[in-house]
């Protein structure tokens, strides 16, 4: 017994020894050095359009479902072709840096290029702080040969020193090329845009250069199409690993939730002259 | 000889005096209590420990203050010469964030909605300990290991992947009055 008793006692102080020191849950120290991941990502792109598709992973809202996230991120990497990951957002729930660390484990995994959108739960307390030092500004844009592809902060309730608006204005009508929006939260959220930002929200969404908006938030997947022929999708979470395959070719967008059985095909909104 | 064995045993943790106890100073880093925290602990009969202090943590370069509270009990101490060690203590801890805009014990108002976030601002955890003391137990050099209650959730979801995320050591310098 005595025995059992002290070799139990060692294998604990081993097992012990192997956790770090974390300061508190409430800073915004990291344990992993990931730092701007999405500008070196950006570097890592190459020429999406040389097969005339650029094919996009999208994920969101993976919050703490660990297991899901990985059977997706398994699953994205199966995939030929893909030509970046887009995780629209909520990788946490409470914006703890532990569950930065932990989710930051869990990207690394990913094969090809990937860019972060911030979640309104990934905007509590450190989280800006977090997110600055794990994957650079939240407000972010980057071109290939025919499209702009505009990462954009869209929630100012958690993070409102982050949220500009004018910078997504800007974005979108300073470029010479047709848009794609990432957000996390959809541009026409009844809950957290009104009057005056509501009005210029829609204004963007209904550029006639912005072809579609992606988001998450929601949970679940759906698509609409505006007024004006911009495409609206709602980006399900990872749950058993679902995500969608964003595909852009010459006749238009194909879009497949990994869960369905087919893909949905929708073309590029009249307006636009858009071809790749 | 097994027998004789567990004699032995029986009789180190039985007669083993207790630590000592009373009131003290406790000096620490890290077990999520703060890059440095400090408070003070009240121990009875070398058994039951509570802790109460303070702790600073940082972010976007602003110095913060967190709360943290816990118990501790330890079964035994094994004393040789003047030094004692106690190979296993168990507890569990508090810790709340003072600045409640940040992190918060209920969900402000600003965000849409009645109860829309969860609490933040306080945060439980589990606690593992192996402390060593001199000095008639006035002197005590506390090594732990806390692992926090979401840790708990997300093993769930997480096949024990990353396990360290979740668990932070702490390590403490008490001193006995």
């Amino acid at each position: 017994m005595f025995g059992r008793l002290t070799i139990v006692t060692l294998a604990t102080l081993i097992v012990m020894s192997c956790a770090p020191f974390r300061d508190s849950p409430f800073s915004d120290t990291l344990l992993r050095d990931d730092r701007n991941l999405n500008s070196v990502n950006m570097q890592k792109l190459g020429d999406i359009e040389a097969d005339g598709v650029i094919r996009i992973a999208v994920m969101a809202d993976s919050h703490g479902n660990y297991n899901d996230l990985d059977k997706a991120i398994a699953d994205v990497n199966r995939t030929a072709g893909v030509d970046f990951v887009v995780h629209l957002g909520d990788l946490s729930n409470s914006s703890y840096n532990y569950e930065y660390d932990q989710f930051l484990a869990q990207y690394a995994g990913l094969s090809a290029p990937r860019f972060m959108v911030i979640g309104n739960h990934d905007a509590l307390g450190a989280g800006p702080s977090l997110f600055r030092k794990a994957f650079g500004p939240s407000n972010y844009q980057f071109e290939s040969a025919h499209v702009r592809f505009v990462f954009w902060n869209s929630v100012g309730l958690e993070n409102p020193e982050d949220f500009d608006l004018s910078w997504l204005v800007e974005a979108v009508s300073s470029s010479s090329k047709p848009v794609l929006v990432f957000t996390h939260v959809p541009l026409d959220d009844p809950e957290r845009f009104h009057g005056a930002t509501l009005d210029q929200l829609m204004a963007v969404r209904e550029d006639p250069k912005v072809l579609a908006v992606l988001n998450g938030h929601n949970h679940v997947y759906q698509l609409r199409t505006s007024t004006t022929g911009t495409q609206l999708l709602t980006n399900p979470r990872v749950e058993n690993g679902d995500w969608v395959l964003f595909e852009i070719k010459t006749d238009g967008f194909h879009i497949k939730d990994n869960k369905a059985t087919g893909a949905t095909w929708v073309g590029f909104k009249t307006s636009s002259s858009f071809s790749l | 000889m097994g027998r004789l064995q567990n004699i032995i045993f029986l009789l180190i943790v039985g007669l083993a005096p207790a630590a000592h106890a009373g009131w003290g100073l406790s000096l620490a880093t890290g077990g999520f209590q703060g890059a440095e925290s400090a408070g003070a602990i009240r121990d009875w009969n070398g058994r039951h420990a509570l802790e109460f202090g303070l702790g600073r943590y940082s972010y976007d370069g602003n110095n913060e203050a967190q709360v943290n509270f816990g118990y501790r009990y330890t079964p035994f101490t094994l004393h040789y010469k003047g030094a004692g060690w106690s190979p296993l203590g168990m507890g569990v801890t508090a810790v709340y964030a003072l600045n409640q805009s940040e992190y918060f014990t209920k969900s402000p108002s600003k965000y849409p909605g009645q109860g829309y976030y969860e609490q933040t601002g306080i945060r439980l955890g589990l606690e593992a300990s192996t402390q060593v003391m001199g000095w008639n137990d006035r002197i005590r050099l506390l090594y732990k290991v806390v692992f926090m209650d979401t840790g708990i959730t997300t093993l769930i979801n997480n096949d024990g992947k990353h396990i360290e995320n979740f668990f932070s050591s702490g390590l403490a310098l008490q001193f006995f009055f």
